[in-house]
């Protein structure tokens, strides 16, 4: 196996690996921060006191 | 077993149905959380980092990034992952230095051209923001026919028919729930398709591996018909001149391209302005490197899959055809991922992917309508037709989703694509690409650059217009014969540079404007 394909293989792996971990980790926290966000827009639209 | 074949069935087109009505009620909900224009365009600049991660996911995973990678995958195999290197290594920069990104969401403005005006003038953001629609539109025009071809060609529907209809149909639903949710509605569908798509991507994958096998994959990486070494100009794949090289100066041009966009992409910038601080901006960046290394890597697998499978593998009996189809253009290469998507993976599964796709399809297209509509109605019509208030700069925006979708409609209809999908992104793209680094750049961190400058450098980037398939053919017949569309993407960043620095040194301001960082944020909606 060529040099380029080792590289270009282990890009790969690394990378399918790495999104893996990035959908775990930023999936369910991001749910929670758009519950969060909403929140928020909500609180900022109503007529103020 | 024939080219069209798939595992596609019923199921599979009510699993599609099932998500796109799902987005049609998320984007009536969404509305509601719609108080004004800095709600609508840039989501009140509320998202933390996990949120606008998953967002600016969605957005930049669009399927045309999948058609496009795995197109390259199909016709230029692995050497088309030095694009992932370009683009992972200019976010790793990016993330770990802030430069320009930083300075520009500490600056508060809501899009590139109201920059424009603060450090410069208001002519320059008006010009700026006509650069810009033209490229985004001209960048966007072929989003809807890739999208459509990779849903004929998974479905087994016959293309020359369905074709237009789908292509109507997928517009008229993204216009629906972004007219009707802004940035809320993009934000929260953004998040479900990240999800969606990132799921998907995972198990198309593995599907492809197994596909190929690791002996296989050994095996065909060490054939003398696989295309590894970029710096190789000569592409050995046995596609012959449907299968463009790579070469040095290719990988000059997108290294330009790409680093540019990077900062600077308008859809992109839209998420760097919409999050709540610059540090996060900044750490935004720093995170995307993995999403947008896979947006490139694994669709080129997939398309590496489809050339290991026509040619090699279990549809090896299928390559004639397949060449004959291209050669004839009834096949794209862009076509090639989803016969072979459709033919490993099974029916509802299928759907799912389909879906997730049909996803990816619709976070792109929101938020570059979005992006654009946003630009025409803030950085165009209100500067030059006066104040505004609040609920007709939102009509504005919305009025304008519809008329770039009708653009869309027709430039995808008419536009014969010749080249490769990606060729053309960056060619478009350079239109804006080229002026806005200068402007920017020069803008934040050089005191002398100057409003003359800026027209100078944004009308530089015209130049890029050339570089499209009929613009190179009249440059080789009336100047140049040996011109590439390479050359002139070069020229386009050249010309726009010298624009700036020339302009700026000739004709100076006549006062001295400060630094971006040092100027006094705009008020927003004025």
């Amino acid at each position: 196996m060529s040099i380029w394909a080792i590289i270009w293989l282990s890009l790969l792996g690394l990378t399918g690996l790495s999104f893996v971990i990035l959908l775990l980790v930023v999936g369910g926290g991001a749910v929670a921060e758009l519950k969060q966000t909403l929140q928020e827009l909500r609180d900022s639209s109503e007529p103020q006191d | 077993m024939t080219l069209t074949d798939t595992n596609f069935t019923n199921l599979d087109w009510m699993i599609v149905a099932v998500y796109l009505s799902s987005s049609i009620v998320i984007g009536i909900w969404a509305n509601r959380y719609v108080g004004n224009l800095s709600d609508y365009l840039v989501a009140g600049r509320t998202l933390r980092i996990r949120l606008a991660l998953a967002t600016m996911t969605g957005t930049e995973l669009g399927l045309v990034t999948v058609m496009y990678s795995a197109e390259l995958g199909f016709t230029q195999h692995f050497a088309s992952l030095y694009l992932s290197v370009i683009e992972g290594g200019a976010l790793l920069i990016v993330g770990a230095t802030g430069i320009v990104v930083f300075k520009l969401r500490q600056s508060m403005v809501l899009t590139i051209p109201e920059y424009y005006e603060q450090r410069y003038a208001r002519g320059v953001r008006v010009l700026g923001g006509i650069m810009m629609v033209l490229a985004g539109v001209l960048n966007m025009g072929l989003f809807l026919k890739a999208g459509s071809e990779f849903l004929t060609s998974i479905s087994g529907l016959p293309e020359g028919i369905y074709l237009k209809w789908i292509m109507t149909g997928l517009l008229l639903l993204v216009l629906f729930y972004t007219v009707l949710g802004g940035m809320v509605s993009v934000v929260i569908t953004d998040l479900i398709q990240f999800l969606v798509l990132g799921v998907g991507m995972i198990i198309v994958s593995l599907y492809v591996l197994s596909s190929i096998g690791i002996d296989g994959l050994t095996a065909v990486t060490g054939g003398a018909d696989c295309y590894l070494n970029p710096l190789q100009a000569k592409n050995p794949s046995l596609l012959g001149d449907k299968s463009q090289g790579i070469g040095l100066l290719t990988i000059t041009v997108q290294a330009v391209v790409i680093s540019t966009a990077i900062m600077l992409w308008p859809a992109g910038a839209s998420r760097t302005l919409s999050v709540k601080s610059p540090e996060t901006a900044q750490k935004l960046y720093l995170y995307s490197t993995i999403p947008f290394l896979a947006r490139r890597a694994l669709p080129v697998f997939w398309g590496f899959g489809a050339y290991y499978f026509f040619f090699s593998g279990p549809g090896a009996h299928l390559s004639d055809a397949l060449l004959e189809a291209i050669d004839n253009d009834t096949i794209s290469t862009r076509s090639a991922m989803p016969l072979f998507l459709a033919k490993i993976i099974p029916s509802g599964l299928l759907g799912l992917v389909t879906a997730g796709m049909v996803a990816a399809f619709m976070s792109t297209h929101d938020s570059y309508l979005l992006c654009w509509s946003g630009v025409v109605t803030q950085d165009i019509i209100a500067p030059v037709f006066g104040p505004l208030n609040q609920r007709q700069r939102i009509l504005i925006t919305r009025i304008g989703i519809l008329i770039i979708g009708a653009l869309l409609l027709i430039w995808g209809l008419w536009y014969e694509l010749e080249g490769n999908l990606w060729g053309y992104m960056a060619i478009t793209g350079t239109i804006y690409l080229a002026g806005v680094l200068p402007v920017v750049v020069c803008g934040l961190y050089w005191k002398r650059a100057s409003v003359t400058g800026a027209y100078l450098s944004l009308l530089g980037g015209l130049v890029g217009i050339f570089g499209l398939e009929p613009g190179v053919r009249l440059l080789q017949r009336t100047l140049l014969p040996d011109v590439e569309s390479g050359h002139v993407t070069l020229l386009a960043f050249a010309v726009s540079l010298a624009g700036m620095l020339l302009g700026s040194l000739l004709f100076p301001d006549s006062r001295q404007r400060p630094p971006a960082a040092a100027v006094v944020p705009s008020q927003e909606g004025t």
